[in-house]
């Protein structure tokens, strides 16, 4: 165990902003000898959500294939690969447009991001990515469907 | 139950880095960490006794009664972004050893299942959940997240889940944790950013269900049965079947054999 007494200001900036912009109401931080606890005023939530199964079976049923039928979208990829608004997936997997089955879209075409505004899912083996707008503009494209198997660098939604 | 004051790095993971906060109550510990990563924080590590709002795949509840462990290591830049989804094997091989190196006893019945599952003697014990995002700055956080059953089995699911508290009195939240820590910084050491997932899958082999088992595994575009046939050097699916073996991707597997010996050696441990 560490004797260290001094704290990373690092640290402290992290629960600092943990707090502030997260949902998290206690906080204590043992360091060495040091031990800092943080509480903060909470309303009240519901005791307990419906419990849902760690990994249910059921899977929103992703399209079968890219190349079964070359859909607008995948013409329109090949058009637009080139595009410098072109957002593209950092890995193979599968697309998700939306947080969850029943949720709304993160975007559709015509909506107004920021940098940092979450664009889409692709999810490889169970590993879940956020594919993040990198500058703002207006989607202008979204080239993926619900659950369609994406290729590594493949253009995903142009932002103009 | 899990006092945030008890639970602790172990000496690996403070040596190499590791921080930890431990909290009473958080929402998400991912969305936490995650958000801790891209403010800054690297090799940071959130415990909570239990989440509100605790997550699983596709936006589902995981229920988060206290007596379990709720974890999420959050990473700053741990590899290029095409292998991220190969630190879920890191995961499940750590949690795998952890396990192990809690109940030795139980190492015949502590079974990884691809990709990121853990099982003992065919029931589930352990979620885990790998989510990454992109900062404005370009850095690329990852977050693994880790829902044990300590001490708690939540209800109402649709398939066998166990506690490793029901089998073997080693196992504390604390302890599980501890060894959790030392097993990931040692993991991730030889998974060097990706360039070492040959050591990695070998050891994940090691822990999985035998190659040749039966498996059953769920597709986007249907159903396949055959063996198991081992993991590609990409993390992808080898399934043995009608004389020639399928690689994966996508899907869910369900081990079909209900081995006799896995049962008696959970017990005993």
């Amino acid at each position: 165990m560490s004797k260290d007494l001094t704290i990373d200001p690092n640290l402290v900036r992290e629960i600092a902003k943990l707090i502030s912009e997260t949902d998290l109401t206690e906080i204590e931080v043992e360091k060495g000898d040091l031990k800092i606890r943080v509480a903060r005023q909470i309303t009240v939530q519901p005791v307990m959500q419906t419990i849902a199964a760690p990994a249910p079976t059921v899977m929103p049923a992703p399209v079968a294939a890219v190349a079964a039928a070359p859909t607008a979208a995948a013409e329109k990829s090949a058009d637009l690969g080139a595009h410098p608004g072109a957002v593209r997936s950092p890995m193979v997997g599968t697309a998700y447009r939306r947080p969850s089955p029943g949720a709304n879209a993160f975007i559709e075409v015509g909506s107004t991001v920021k940098a940092g505004d979450k664009l889409l899912l692709v999810e490889a083996m169970k590993t879940f990515n956020e594919i993040v707008a990198p500058k703002a503009g207006t989607v202008t494209h979204i080239l993926v469907e619900d659950g369609q198997p994406v290729e590594y660098g493949e253009p995903l939604v142009v932002i103009d | 139950m899990a006092d945030p004051a008890e639970v602790a790095l172990s000496c690996e993971a403070e040596d190499a880095g590791f921080q930890l906060l431990a909290v009473t109550r958080a929402a998400s510990t991912n969305e936490a960490a995650l958000k801790a990563v891209l403010a800054g924080a690297d090799r940071f590590w959130l415990v909570a006794e239990e989440q509100t709002m605790g997550r699983g795949r596709h936006g589902r509840t995981w229920a988060s009664p206290r007596g379990n462990l709720y974890a999420s290591l959050g990473l700053a830049n741990p590899c290029p972004a095409a292998k991220a989804p190969l630190l879920g094997f890191v995961a499940g091989l750590s949690l795998a050893e952890a396990i192990v190196s809690l109940a030795p006893a139980l190492k015949p019945a502590v079974r990884l299942k691809w990709p990121n599952d853990c099982l003992i003697a065919g029931e589930k014990c352990v979620g885990i959940l790998l989510e990454g995002s992109n900062g404005p700055d370009g850095r690329r956080a990852v977050v693994i997240g880790m829902g044990v059953n300590v001490l708690t089995v939540p209800e109402g699911l649709d398939q066998p889940v166990t506690a490793l508290g029901r089998h073997g009195r080693a196992f504390t939240v604390e302890r599980l944790f501890e060894r959790l820590s030392a097993r990931i910084a040692s993991n991730l050491a030889l998974f060097a950013e990706g360039t070492g997932f040959a050591a990695i899958r070998e050891r994940w082999l090691d822990h999985a269900i035998p190659t040749g088992s039966p498996v059953r595994v769920k597709l986007p575009t249907g159903e396949i049965t055959g063996a198991f046939a081992g993991i590609d050097g990409d993390g992808q699916l080898l399934v043995a079947r009608e004389g020639r073996t399928e690689t994966v991707m996508v899907g869910d597997v369900f081990p079909l054999a209900a081995d006799a010996d896995l049962e008696q050696a959970a017990r005993a441990g």
